[in-house]
């Protein structure tokens, strides 16, 4: 070929008259098939075979022996005359040139025989002139330059269409689908070239004719021509990812046109909407043809951005060129669609920013590519953008919105026809529409349609001279014919779908009417209309409804104000007006009936409360919702809006409350606390919280401080107010304030950690006089409870420090400063613990689990009772509400004592009691018990105070090691035991 | 051409095609041996603006043809005459005016492969 190639340049091309006359000649010729067999005459007797070919090939529509004949009687006639002249040229032609054998130029002349006369007179000519004129190298580029040029002209003439495309027969070579693997068709098409190019090299001649892929249509398969199936599978065999496992499959004749049919690509045009398929990061997204190449190979499109501006940039990635391939099947993570910013592009990539335009054409040049007022413009080639479906959904048509001078956003409608023109087909027309022909040649027809066939629309006309004719007419050349005054609706297409309104003025196919509901005019493309007789329903299909509460982000909350079709409006938790595509609402946030806000008199507030501003513009409305101290509220008055204002919890001022609460009577804590909601089983009300009298316990004791600039300081406790105590440093002669919590108190003697001082609270060591009593509640109480209960483990280690005071805790949960919760455990300890403890209630609580770990409080407490029997019970309660321990712990040790006792003492007296012993309680003490009897033992001596003191301090810090301590604090319980009529379980304890 | 026309599969991205003939190579090819059935009027070897006006990135579907005159896919696709080869069956793009004026001159009637021309029917002028 390259001979050929070479060749060509050398002599140039030089048509000349002479022979521009034959073309001529020839195209007259052209038309009749007949000529054809008159090619083959110049040919040499060793191309025989293909003539035949040829032949069959050519004349498929006419017998074809007769043709033979014929031709061979002409073609030696011919041979004759012409012979002398065209020997060299052939020989050259076949040396160098395989195409020219293949359709040797003179196979399209001579049509008749008129012409072939005028041809010999010609040829004569010619020779005459070579005779005298040229020498024989002349002459033989004389030639060749013709024949070239007829070869020329042959494939004009298959180009031209005068052989109209042949259709396959039977007599043509087969063909066969093979399958292979989807997406890699073209290399197996390469292969095949390959093997074909070997055969050729090695002289052989190919019997395969052609093969070839549709990849895009047709994938998964290539088709290949040969004349048997073995010649085809010869060659395709082993060709890596051809599947010879599956049967090739033969196409019939018919079909074999279809595979080679040419997809018209719809044209691309200025202004249209199409779709991205190439650049892997645009991909499936929306752009904006600004300009097509004349070559129409190329397009420049805008596209919104996808940029991340560096910031997932790997800063420590090595900077060399090499394009770093992202891990097969891991996609990177493509940065959403935003309009280009030139602040986040200067924030990292500063060097690779450049601004292109001055003034207000903002455009940039920004890392290789060049953005326009926001929009990355790119040139891409035309199989990189797709229009068909493209179906521009609302919100990427926001991005493309054109802003107009007053500043109003309006779609341009034209782009959105032509992005919608694709997707047009008959489905928006309906039998028995009124339509019209606004485009072509039939413009201004009128009918009705009656069938729809895809893109086809079959109307009868209705008027003029066609009448009662029926028409197919192509879709795109229909709209529907409206009248003005006519009421439409809005059926699709535009953001204005399913408004209703009143026709004002028809252009083409463009309808504008005056909206129903809004009475703003807007236009719409009539296709998107339909007659209508109800009336405007705005977005009933809106998941939302107005006042919901709907998630904006993970931290923003916002209350819709407005729901339009394609937006909502929102007044955000800032106050701040958001409009909102739907898909932008992550959802709705369900109300919450017990969110609770306190105003700014501290009194509670919650929804359906009358609030009133304070201060500011004093407005006033019923709260639709409590998010976080921030409320919105609604007055129905405001109109702004649609009545919803953000206010802060705190600047407002209650001023109903919608169940008739009772205002400013500070927030009810009763439902945070774990102890009320615990025991709410019938346990008595608790008496209100008793005033702390007396002495602080804390004066005077010696407290080690655990916290703040003096931590670690001794000092003795001067005098107490409220939650704090003055303390004298042992140190050096100063009095400081330091919270009680922040105290610990010591043994004045040993140093050792008392047992209430031991707790993290200041109240605690109040207790601590008690704390012998404690102790032995503790380890009872909290052996059992421990083993058994696994949910009460986190109320342990809470309690534990109650535990710690566990004996003390009823004396404290006395002092507890939550009064309710007070009189709550006091009560419930007493009767509850008391009586379980005491009597085996214990054991079968403990049965229960969760319960038998106070119980064994109780039961503790009960027997520490002795010690105080109250503060036995005040520790179950406290392991109950140990939480509420801590907070109130300062308050009153002695009443606890007080009152803890009390119960305590009836409670053990109690019947209850008496039951408790059931073998069952036994048996599951008995369980839990066995590190109890060490306890036991070692109890006796531990009497002391400090001891327990010790206990509660390792309960703090073990949590459960405590139970080892409690040991020593048992022994008290032993005694208590022995005592009590709950004697009996002592076994259960231990 | 010495080397047939297979084109290994990573030179597959810089495959053109011609838009007259519709035959497949490189850039590269087209550079050096221009196109083998049209270079004789569109001149493209040594001639990278041609190149990039008259061969287009944009086609679809491969064929490779080993006799163009017995295959019957060759005489669809109006292939006869040319160079045994790979060819494309669609080609997208315009050719130059002046590019369709050499054909024409030529002697070569071009004939869009884009598909705008129906192929089935025979056209009349």
């Amino acid at each position: 070929m390259s001979g050929y190639g070479s060749e060509s340049e050398g002599e140039g091309f030089n048509p000349e008259p002479e022979q521009e006359v034959s073309d001529t000649e020839e195209q007259a010729a052209v038309p009749t098939v007949e000529p054809n067999e008159d090619e083959e005459p110049s040919r040499g007797g060793d191309s025989e075979e293909e003539e035949d070919d040829e032949e069959e090939e050519s004349d498929e529509e006419d017998d074809v022996r007769p043709h033979k004949r014929r031709k061979k009687v002409r073609r030696n006639m011919f041979i004759d005359a012409e012979a002398e002249v065209d020997e060299d040229d052939d020989e050259e032609e076949e040396e160098n040139d395989e195409a020219v054998e293949e359709v040797h130029p003179d196979d399209l002349l001579e049509p008749t025989g008129a012409d072939l006369d005028d041809r010999h007179h010609r040829e004569l000519d010619i020779q005459r002139q070579v005779q005298s004129h040229k020498d024989a190298e002349e002459l033989a580029k004389e030639y060749d330059e013709k024949y070239r040029r007829r070869e020329a002209q042959s494939a004009r003439r298959a180009a031209y269409g005068a052989m109209p495309n042949t259709q396959p027969t039977v007599e043509d070579p087969s063909i066969w689908g093979v399958k292979c693997r989807p997406g890699k068709e073209r290399e197996v098409i390469m292969a095949i070239q390959k093997r074909l190019d070997d055969m050729v090299r090695s002289g052989q001649r190919p019997k395969l004719y052609s093969a070839f892929e549709r990849g895009g249509t047709m994938t998964g398969y290539i088709y290949v021509e040969a004349d048997a199936k073995q010649d085809m599978l010869s060659v395709i065999e082993n060709i890596p990812n051809v599947f010879m496992g599956q049967p090739q499959i033969a196409i019939e004749v018919k079909e074999r046109a279809d595979l080679l049919r040419k997809r018209r690509r719809t044209p691309l045009e200025e202004g249209k909407f199409v779709r991205m398929i190439r650049p892997t990061t645009y991909k499936g997204d929306l752009a904006k043809v600004v300009e097509v190449h004349a070559n129409g190979l190329d397009c420049t499109v805008q596209i919104v951005p996808r940029l991340d501006y560096g910031l997932n940039e790997d800063a420590n990635a090595a900077n060399d060129n090499k394009r770093k391939r992202p891990a097969f099947g891991r996609n990177k993570e493509i940065p959403p669609q935003k309009l280009f910013s030139e602040t986040e592009a200067k924030k990292r990539h500063m060097k690779h920013l450049s601004q292109v335009g001055s003034g207000n054409q903002r455009a940039f040049h920004y890392k290789g590519e060049d953005y326009q007022n926001g929009f990355l413009i790119k040139e891409v080639k035309v199989n990189w953008v797709t229009s068909e479906n493209v179906n521009p959904r609302m919100e990427e048509m926001q991005f493309f919105a054109v802003t107009a001078a007053d500043g109003t956003e309006t779609l341009d409608l034209v782009a959105v026809q032509a992005a919608q023109k694709a997707a047009q087909s008959g489905s928006s027309f309906v039998n028995g529409d009124n339509v019209e022909i606004y485009h072509g040649e039939q413009k201004g027809l009128r009918g009705t349609t009656v069938t729809v066939t895809g893109d086809i629309v079959t109307l009868r006309v209705t008027e003029g001279e066609l009448m009662g004719r029926r028409i197919d007419a192509p879709v795109r050349t229909l709209r529907k014919l409206f009248r003005e005054g006519d009421h439409v609706k809005v059926i699709g297409g535009s953001r204005y779908i399913d408004e209703v309104g009143l026709v004002t003025k028809i252009k083409d196919d463009k309808v504008t009417l005056l909206c129903d509901s809004t009475q703003i005019e807007i236009t719409v493309f009539s296709k998107d209309l339909k007659r209508a007789a109800d009336s405007a329903m705005l977005g009933t299909d809106s998941e939302y409804e107005l006042f919901d509460i709907v998630q904006i982000d993970a931290a923003t909350v916002g209350c819709v104000t407005k729901v339009d079709r394609e937006v909502l409006r929102v007044l955000d938790q800032q106050g701040n007006l958001r409009t909102l595509l739907h898909t932008q609402v992550s959802g709705i946030v369900g109300k919450s009936r017990n969110a609770v806000a306190t105003d700014r008199d501290g009194s509670e507030i919650r929804t359906e409360d009358t609030v009133k501003e304070h201060g500011g513009e004093n407005r006033q409305g019923t709260v639709k919702f409590i998010h976080r101290g921030v409320l919105f509220v609604h007055n129905r008055e405001l109109v702004e809006n649609a009545g919803i204002f953000v206010v802060r919890s705190t600047n407002v001022v209650t001023m109903a409350a919608k169940s008739g609460r009772t205002q400013a009577a500070g927030p009810d804590l009763s439902g945070m606390n774990p102890a009320v909601q615990q025991q709410n089983g019938g346990a008595p009300m608790a008496p209100p919280p008793r005033q702390q009298f007396g002495r602080d316990k804390l004066i005077g004791k010696t407290v080690t401080i655990r916290k703040g600039p003096y931590k670690g300081l001794l000092g003795i406790v001067k005098d107490t107010m409220n939650d704090e105590a003055r303390i004298e440093l042992h140190t050096k002669n100063k009095q400081v304030s330091v919270k009680k919590e922040l105290l610990s108190v010591k043994d004045p003697i040993t140093g050792n950690s008392m047992p209430f001082g031991a707790g993290s609270f200041a109240s605690r060591p109040r207790g601590g006089g008690y704390a012998g009593a404690a102790t032995p509640s503790y380890n009872g109480s909290r052996t059992p409870a421990w083993g058994t209960q696994s949910r009460n483990g986190p109320s342990w280690g809470g309690a534990t420090p109650a535990g710690g005071g566990g004996g003390r805790t009823p004396g404290w949960g006395g002092g507890g400063g939550r009064t309710p919760g007070w009189g709550g455990d006091g009560g419930r300890t007493a009767y509850g613990d008391g009586s379980r403890t005491a009597y085996g209630g214990d054991g079968s609580r403990t049965a229960y689990g969760g319960d038998a770990s106070r119980t064994a409080y109780g039961g503790a407490t009960a027997y520490g009772g002795n010690d105080g029997s109250g503060t036995a019970y005040g520790g179950f309660n406290s392991g109950g509400r140990t939480p509420a321990w801590s907070s109130s712990a300062n308050n009153n040790p002695s009443k606890s004592n007080l009152s803890a006792p009390t119960p305590g003492a009836y409670n053990a007296p109690t019947p209850a009691g008496y039951s408790a012993p059931t073998p069952g309680a036994y048996g599951a003490y008995s369980a839990p018990t066995p590190g109890g009897p060490p306890m036991d033992a070692p109890t006796p001596g531990n009497y002391s105070a400090p001891t327990p003191g010790d206990t509660a301090g390792r309960y703090q810090t073990g949590g459960y090691g405590a139970y080892t301590a409690p040991t020593p604090a048992a022994a008290p319980t032993p005694g208590a035991w022995a005592e009590t009529p709950g004697e009996d379980e002592d076994p259960r304890y231990d | 051409m010495s080397g047939g026309a297979y084109i290994p599969p990573n030179q597959h991205r810089h495959m053109r095609a011609c838009m007259v003939c519709s035959i497949v190579r490189t850039e590269q090819q087209f550079k050096q041996h221009g196109c083998p059935n049209c270079d004789a009027f569109l001149e493209l070897a040594n001639n990278s603006e041609a190149i990039q006006e008259c061969t287009s990135q944009v086609f679809d579907g491969l064929i490779t043809v080993s006799d163009t005159s017995r295959s019957w896919v060759a005489r669809w696709q109006r292939l006869e005459g040319y160079v045994p080869g790979v060819y494309a069956v669609q080609v997208e793009g315009v050719l130059p005016e002046e590019a369709i004026a050499a054909a024409e001159n030529a002697g070569v009637h071009y004939q869009p492969r884009d598909g705008t021309v129906n192929e089935a029917l025979p056209t009349d002028s």
